[in-house]
């Protein structure tokens, strides 16, 4: 199960999905913390509109996704981030803060330790502005 | 890969610094061919006045720069103190050049824009690097670094046996001083290097390069008076302290355009597409 739900999100992301894949696991549910992800923030990537769409009718287990937390967030929020809305945002971050933390941001949202980074680097002000872009997406 | 960060002020004092030190180049070429009084006027007229520019722009900044963070944090501090060093470094640029001072009076003009100010400096890059280490950046100096460290290390231990019973007793700070500020920069770049570009690594590589450039500065001079080198390359040695003033200027620039564009970035986010 682990290894099929690793395919089914790296079909997610990579260009070729394999159908065969995507259709034996399309009937599962995809609950607890990934259905989350893909319900509230992928909807809006057309290319990920299909497979959450197929998806949401299977069923993955929150056990299975424990192990894979790392990995599953890192490639859900990486596709959010790469969103043509956030595109701007992460461009900005890399030019005020580094590559550094865009890659961060790119891997997850505005962690709490990002969070107090931002703001010990650039002031409340301007770290609120820049997470409040960065969330726009 | 992250491009140079090229914002409005920091691009006007690059473009600024280089066409001065290409005038003052200009004007030591001059000199070497018989001409000594054009280099003087530049180092009485031109220079001073540039030195100034710079130092009121670097005050400037750095007092906006004081009101984005909350008064209670250390890099609202760290800013103040680089404010002061700034004003310090203001006041004896005025004393020197511009006031008609007593023998007395001059001394303390060189000793504010000299030690008093790198106290100061030092003090604000401290808070700074702490500020770093809080936020888990490696603060980690590398042999090559030790090396640029010995050897300036070793200039100012010399300087100070050459004159412990000659100069003036605070002036005598000045080298060990500057040896403590360049270890802080060196520290403060190692960080920074680790963002992988941006404004706000800019700003502190700039305070790390102004830093750099005033040592450099001060070899230069020492072993041009101690006839280490000709006489006539002291004034390249004089001369390097423009770009070094440029680049304190620098880097309140770059973390103001980095403010900025983090303020912006919110309004581009909230226009319509």
């Amino acid at each position: 199960m682990r290894t099929a739900f690793r395919v089914l999100i790296g079909s997610i992301f990579f260009r070729h999905p394999s159908e065969e894949i995507l259709k034996s696991y399309s009937r599962q549910e995809v609950s607890g913390w990934a259905g989350r992800v893909i319900r509230e923030h992928l909807l809006d990537c057309e290319r990920c509109i299909l497979i959450a769409g197929e998806a949401s009718e299977g069923s993955i287990s929150d056990d299975l996704l424990a192990d894979d937390f790392d990995l599953v967030r890192a490639n859900l929020l990486q596709a959010i981030a790469s969103q043509p809305a956030n595109r701007h945002s992460i461009e900005s971050l890399r030019i005020i803060l580094g590559e550094r933390a865009a890659e961060k941001v790119s891997y997850g949202r505005v962690s709490p330790q990002m969070r107090i980074e931002f703001e010990a680097l650039l002031g409340t002000g301007a770290a609120e502005s820049l997470i409040r872009s960065l969330s726009a997406g | 890969m992250t491009r140079f960060p090229s914002e409005a002020i920091p691009r006007r004092i690059i473009i600024f610094a280089i066409l001065n030190l290409f005038v003052g180049l200009c004007f030591w070429l001059v000199s070497l061919i018989g001409q000594v009084s054009a280099l003087q006027f530049y180092f009485e007229r031109i220079g001073p006045a540039v030195l100034l520019l710079f130092g009121v722009l670097e005050l400037s900044l750095a007092v906006r720069l004081i009101g984005s963070y909350h008064f209670d944090t250390e890099m609202c501090w760290a800013w103040v103190l680089i404010a002061l060093s700034a004003a310090l470094r203001i006041g004896g640029i005025l004393g020197i050049y511009y006031l008609i001072l007593s023998q007395e009076g001059r001394l303390l003009a060189v000793l504010i824009s000299g030690p008093l100010q790198l106290v100061f400096l030092g003090w604000a890059l401290a808070l700074v690097l702490r500020v770093f280490a809080r936020l888990e950046y490696v603060l980690r100096v590398r042999p090559l670094d030790w090396i640029l460290l010995a050897l300036f290390g070793a200039f100012a231990l010399w300087t100070l046996s050459a004159n412990l019973f000659r100069a003036n007793t605070w002036l005598l700070f000045s080298d060990p001083l500057l040896c403590c500020v360049l270890l802080e920069v060196v520290l403060l770049y190692r960080a920074v290097s680790q963002m992988k570009g941006g404004l706000v690594a800019a700003c502190w590589i700039s305070y790390g390069v102004a830093v750099v450039l005033t040592a450099v500065s001060t070899v230069a001079i020492a072993a041009s008076s101690y006839g280490l080198t000709p006489g006539s390359l002291m004034p390249l040695g004089y001369l390097v302290l423009y770009p070094a003033a440029a680049a304190f200027a620098l880097g309140p620039a770059f973390q103001f355009e980095a403010i900025s564009a983090a303020k912006r970035s919110a309004d581009v986010t909230r226009s319509p597409r």
